[in-house]
C-alpha cells in the first residue's frame, strides 16, 4: 500500500532536533532537519543537487549545510549559495524544502505539494507539553508496514493476550466497544467502558489506587499518523460531577504516532501524559518501562507478522471478525486518505 | 475529553457530538451480531463487520431488514 500523501506527519520529538544535522526518512523521502540560530526547526531534502550525497553526513555554517562530499552549500531554504570551483551558482542548484511545524513538543512535516500545507489542520496533543501533564516518551522502530501498527493500536482485544500482566486484564476482552466514525473530519472512534474491574499492574503501580476501578479507553484516531487513547482510571463508582468536573479521577493520555519510514518499516512513537503523581519520578520511570515493554511486545510480534506477510503469495485472504470493527474503519479512513492524494 | 476538549456524551445515540455525517457500530463481546447505526437514524444488523459496514456505508440504502 502507498502512504498518504498530502498529510502531517510526525518526524521528532522537539528534543531531538537541535543543532546536529538530523537525517530521517519519512513516507520514503529522505530528509535533513536541523534548528536554526533563531530556533526554527526547518526541513529539507537530504540529498546533494550534484550527486545526491546525504546533506545530513555534512556539517553546518551558521544556518547553512554545508554538503560533505564536494562542499556545495544550502541555505536553510533549500537553495544552493555555493559551488566549488566557480562563482556561477547553476539556476536549478537547490534541493526541496519541506513545510515544518513545531507543536505539541512534536516535529510535525508536511509530505506532499508543499503548496498545500496547512498547518491548522495538524492534530493536536496538547498534554503533551501541557504544564498539568507529566509525559514519559520513546520511539521505537519497527520493521514492519504501519498499516500493521494501525490495525494493532485500533485492536483493543489483543491486550489481554499479548499485553496480559501489563494493561490486559480479563474484562479488556469482556466489554461492549462503541465504534464511531465522523466521516466529514476522518476520524474513528473507539470506546470502551468498564465498570468495576480489576486494576492492571500499569495503574495500580502508577496511580496507587488498591481496590477495583472504573477504566475508560476512548481511542481517537486521526488518520494518517495520530492516535489518541484517553484513558480515565478511578475508584469504582466515582462519576465525573454533573458540571463535567473530572478532577478527582486518574487521566493518562496515551499517544501514538504513527510515522512511515518505508513501505516495510515504521517509527512507532509512544507517549504516556497523565495528570496523577506529575512529580513522582518512581512513577515516570515506572510508566516509561512498563510502556516500553508493551511496545516492544508488540513490535515484536508485528515484526514477525511483517515477514509472514511479505512471504506469502498474492492473493492471500485474511479473515476478520467481530473484534477487527474499529481496525477495518481505520483502514477504510486510510485507504480514503491515499486515493484522494 | 478529546483532543478537541470534547467531553463523550455518554446517554446514548452517538457518543461524539457534532457529527453530521458519521456511523457508530456496537458490539457486546460473546454476542455474534454487530448493530449498526447510520446518522440518518437507520439501524442494521449483521454478523460480521465487513457486513455492517458494507451496509452502513450504503447510505441511504441500507436495505431491506433496516429500521
Amino acid at each position: 500500500m502507498p502512504f498518504a500523501r498530502n498529510q502531517w506527519y510526525v518526524a521528532a520529538y522537539g528534543e531531538d532536533i537541535g543543532d546536529a544535522l538530523f537525517g530521517r526518512t519519512i513516507c520514503g523521502e529522505p530528509i535533513l532537519f536541523y534548528r536554526t540560530a533563531d530556533g526554527r526547526v526547518v526541513g529539507m531534502a537530504d540529498r546533494c543537487v550534484h550527486r545526491r550525497y546525504p546533506l545530513s553526513a555534512g556539517s553546518r555554517v551558521g544556518d547553512r549545510v554545508v554538503c560533505g562530499y564536494h562542499g556545495f552549500t544550502y541555505d536553510p531554504d533549500g537553495s544552493c549559495v555555493a559551488v566549488p570551483g566557480q562563482s556561477r551558482v547553476p539556476r536549478t542548484a537547490r534541493v526541496p524544502s519541506y513545510p515544518v511545524v513545531e507543536q505539541d513538543s512534536l516535529i510535525w512535516v508536511w509530505i506532499g505539494d508543499a503548496a498545500a500545507a496547512d498547518s491548522a489542520a495538524i492534530p493536536r496533543a496538547p498534554w503533551l507539553d501541557s504544564p498539568d501533564y507529566t509525559t514519559v516518551r520513546g520511539m521505537e522502530p519497527l520493521a514492519a508496514r504501519y498499516e500493521l501498527l494501525v490495525d494493532n493500536l485500533m485492536d483493543l482485544s489483543h491486550e489481554t493476550y499479548l499485553h496480559a500482566g501489563y494493561i490486559g486484564t480479563p474484562e479488556v476482552a469482556q466489554t461492549p466497544i462503541t465504534t464511531e466514525t465522523d466521516e466529514d473530519a476522518g476520524v474513528v472512534y473507539a470506546r470502551r467502558r468498564m465498570k468495576d474491574v480489576e486494576c492492571p499492574p500499569f495503574y495500580a503501580n502508577s496511580t496507587g489506587i488498591k481496590g477495583r476501578i472504573d477504566r475508560w479507553q476512548d481511542i481517537e484516531y486521526r488518520p494518517p499518523c495520530l492516535y489518541l487513547l484517553h484513558s480515565r482510571i478511578a475508584p469504582t463508582g466515582l462519576e465525573p460531577g454533573p458540571d463535567g468536573d473530572d478532577s478527582a479521577a486518574n487521566h493518562a493520555e496515551i499517544v501514538y504516532a504513527i510515522t512511515p519510514e518505508t513501505e516495510h518499516s515504521t517509527f512507532d512513537f509512544w507517549m504516556v501524559a497523565r495528570d496523577f503523581a506529575r512529580d513522582d519520578e518512581e512513577v515516570s520511570a515506572f510508566l516509561a518501562e512498563s510502556n516500553r515493554t508493551v511496545v516492544l511486545q508488540d513490535v515484536t510480534a508485528l515484526n514477525l507478522l511483517e515477514q509472514a506477510i511479505a512471504a506469502e503469495p498474492e492473493g492471500y485472504q485474511e479473515l476478520s471478525i467481530n473484534i477487527d470493527t474499529g481496525g477495518l474503519a481505520a483502514r477504510r479512513m486510510l485507504h480514503r486518505l491515499i486515493e484522494q492524494s | 475529553m478529546t483532543s478537541e476538549g470534547r467531553v463523550p456524551d455518554m446517554k446514548g445515540g452517538f457518543q461524539v457530538p457534532g457529527v453530521k455525517r458519521g456511523f457508530q457500530v456496537f458490539w457486546q463481546p460473546g454476542s455474534d451480531i454487530l448493530t449498526g447505526t447510520c446518522h440518518c437514524g437507520a439501524v442494521v444488523r449483521a454478523e460480521d463487520p465487513i457486513g455492517v459496514w458494507n451496509r452502513l456505508l450504503a447510505h441511504p440504502d441500507h436495505g431491506p431488514e433496516a429500521r
